[in-house]
């Protein structure tokens, strides 16, 4: 049996070459493939070319099954940045790749863990739209929170 | 309901998303978003981030913007603190507002639901939230209730259908009374019973025996200032594997402990009121770890120790090796398969047990002083350890130790070095011996690395 190769193209309009049988692993690919058979590009117009890079890579990637788990949490370690981290787990979620978004937001969220309030909104960048009234009603009415 | 603040409009992920999901999305508006990650990141992938956290960081994150107000609902852990409340209004609110939360939900599973209730809450409604969460296959459940000592009623035949509830925790000095029952939950493997008043000796044995699968227990005796009901607490379970107990009532009593559980393998007692054991052989017991005080119930300190004697790891304090001596006048049972040792050296006896504790100990690899050598701190202490070698070395020296684990809090001093030397000497298999004492100098360190070791492989560490 020949190996099939499929073509993912970025939001910006780049391609990508992947074998099918890597690319499955994502379950919304198989079920494109499943569906019509996938032979021509398939978009993927919410995830950037940098992004679909490493989607890519870590589709690519040849670990025995007994060392999948620990690379995984290698490959999110080293994109310790919380955007990429976020549009990664973004780009797994829309590709359901299980494995890679739970360990993208694992990370995320071992990340902002210490943060404090302030810290998590310039991490994230959250725009703070509430008056300090409103807060402090917050910070009463859930104390234990606090 | 749209917690979203822009405008792409995609619906709440199922788990499955489609890809069809993409040909909604307008590339127009893209370019101005680059910076803004968050806002473009669906609910469903911020609430599983959020799911990560410890329930309080997630709940704080409620303040962080109007985005997140709700979020927090949508979590597979519910997390409710009823405030002390002064007036009706701020009753009725809190209420409320855990109504509304699980109504938004609209179904969604629920992993786990903390409630923690104060006085004067609704028990009506509380019995209306567990039927809810129960119906949304709830896993954990933990609800503290106050010392209301008549008014709560627990909804026992709610669970006796509920096939998801695997852990369930009590806590408060409410009256827990349980009814005798074939099967009261079906699939709970794990309860944890903390501070509560019991309405008698069966509460505990109902309870236990309405579990058919129950695998781990856990209880803690401690009601401020009296009696919580239980002279004797017996545990009788076919299925248990896990047992902790955590007993220091300050009132005093003759209570009894009634274990039988043959398929226990892990045993943890801190018991400072009790004064009879009974434990019926469990061949799986692997671990165990004793806490126990010396003036009262010396007599049941050993008999546990002796009952527990075949395991494979063991932890005993001070004052259990304390209790230990006083019974046994050094006549210590015989620890067959014990292959961890974790202990502390009471300063009473000194290390005077140590070579008797070794001998019956053949099959020993791995010892830790989890208090140091030496009584800390060591300015109170003006006695000597005592350390007086054995004639013959002890078989598990010989053959078996491969780690010995120092917890130091000060740097070794003189009379250690001793004892340090002779296990270094006589150790034939060791791997290494790790001493924690960041403030040894840089001379004592030499001379702990200048002894004669027996073991050519071993090591020494400072940690």
């Amino acid at each position: 049996m020949s190996k099939k190769t499929l073509t993912l193209m970025s939001k910006d309009k780049q391609l990508f070459n992947i074998e099918e049988h890597l690319a499955v692993q994502s379950v919304t690919i198989r079920n494109m493939v499943k569906e019509d058979g996938a032979s021509s590009v398939i978009p993927l117009p919410r995830v950037d070319s940098e992004t679909l890079a490493l989607v890519i890579e870590y589709l690519n990637r040849q670990q025995a099954p007994e060392e999948d788990e620990d690379y995984v949490k290698k490959f999110v370690d080293e994109r310790g940045e919380i955007p990429t981290l976020l549009e990664l787990a973004q780009a797994a979620l829309d590709l359901d790749i299980k494995k890679l978004m739970d360990a993208a937001c694992m990370k995320v969220a071992d990340l902002i863990k210490d943060f404090t309030l302030e810290e998590v909104r310039e991490a994230l960048r959250i725009e703070n739209d509430r008056t300090p009234e409103e807060e402090k009603a917050i910070r009463d009415e859930f104390q234990w929170a606090f | 309901m749209n917690l979203r603040s822009r405008k792409i409009q995609i619906k709440q992920p199922k788990q499955t998303p489609q890809i069809n999901r993409f040909a909604e999305i307008n590339y127009e508006e893209e370019e101005q978003q680059e910076e803004d990650i968050i806002s473009k990141l669906p609910d469903a992938l911020l609430t599983h981030i959020l799911s990560l956290l410890p329930d309080s960081d997630a709940n704080r994150t409620r303040i962080l913007s109007n985005r997140w107000r709700n979020l927090w609902m949508f979590l597979p852990n519910l997390h409710f603190v009823m405030p002390f409340c002064w007036s009706v209004g701020e009753v009725n609110k809190f209420h409320d507002s855990v109504d509304t939360a699980l109504s938004i939900r609209g179904g969604m599973p629920v992993d786990r639901f903390y409630l923690y209730c104060s006085k004067n809450c609704d028990y009506d409604r509380v019995y209306g939230w567990i039927c809810s969460v129960v119906r949304w296959r709830v896993g954990e459940i933990e609800l503290r209730f106050p010392a209301d000592r008549f008014r709560v009623r627990f909804c026992w035949s709610l669970f006796r259908t509920c096939k998801t509830l695997v852990s369930l925790i009590l806590r408060g000095e409410f009256v827990l009374d349980v009814p005798r029952d074939e099967l009261l939950f079906p699939c709970l493997k794990r309860i944890d019973l903390v501070s509560i008043v019991y309405a008698g000796d069966e509460t505990i044995v109902n309870l236990v025996s309405g579990c058919p699968v129950l695998e781990e227990l856990f209880v803690e005796r401690q009601v401020i200032g009296r009696f919580d009901n239980v002279q004797t607490f017996k545990v009788s379970s076919a299925s248990l594997k896990r047992l902790r107990i955590s007993f220091a009532l300050c009132v005093l009593g003759n209570y009894r402990v009634v274990i039988d559980a043959p398929k226990l393998e892990y045993v943890y007692i801190l018991d400072v009121m009790s004064t009879d054991y009974s434990l019926t052989k469990a061949l799986s017991l692997v671990e165990a770890n004793i806490k126990a005080r010396t003036d009262s119930n010396t007599e049941s300190v050993a008999q546990i120790v002796a009952i527990l004697s075949p395991v494979k790891v063991l932890t005993l304090t001070d004052s259990t090796l304390m209790a230990l001596s006083y019974v046994h006048n050094l006549n210590i049972p015989r620890f067959a398969n014990l292959v961890k040792f974790v202990v502390g050296i009471d300063c009473l006896w000194g290390w005077n047990l140590l070579p008797t504790l070794l001998h019956n100990m053949p099959n020993l690899e791995h010892i830790t002083f989890s208090d140091g050598l030496v009584p800390f701190p060591r300015v109170q202490y003006a006695f000597n350890m005592n350390w007086v070698p054995p004639e013959d070395v002890p078989d598990c020296l010989r053959y078996k130790m491969a780690e010995i684990t120092i917890c130091n809090r000060e740097p070794v001093v003189q009379e250690e070095f001793g004892l340090i030397r002779y296990l270094l000497q006589h150790s034939g298999n060791l791997r290494v011996l790790r001493i924690n004492s960041h403030r040894n100098d840089s001379k004592s360190r030499e001379r702990l690395l200048s002894f004669h070791r027996s073991s050519k492989q071993s090591r020494v560490e400072f940690v």
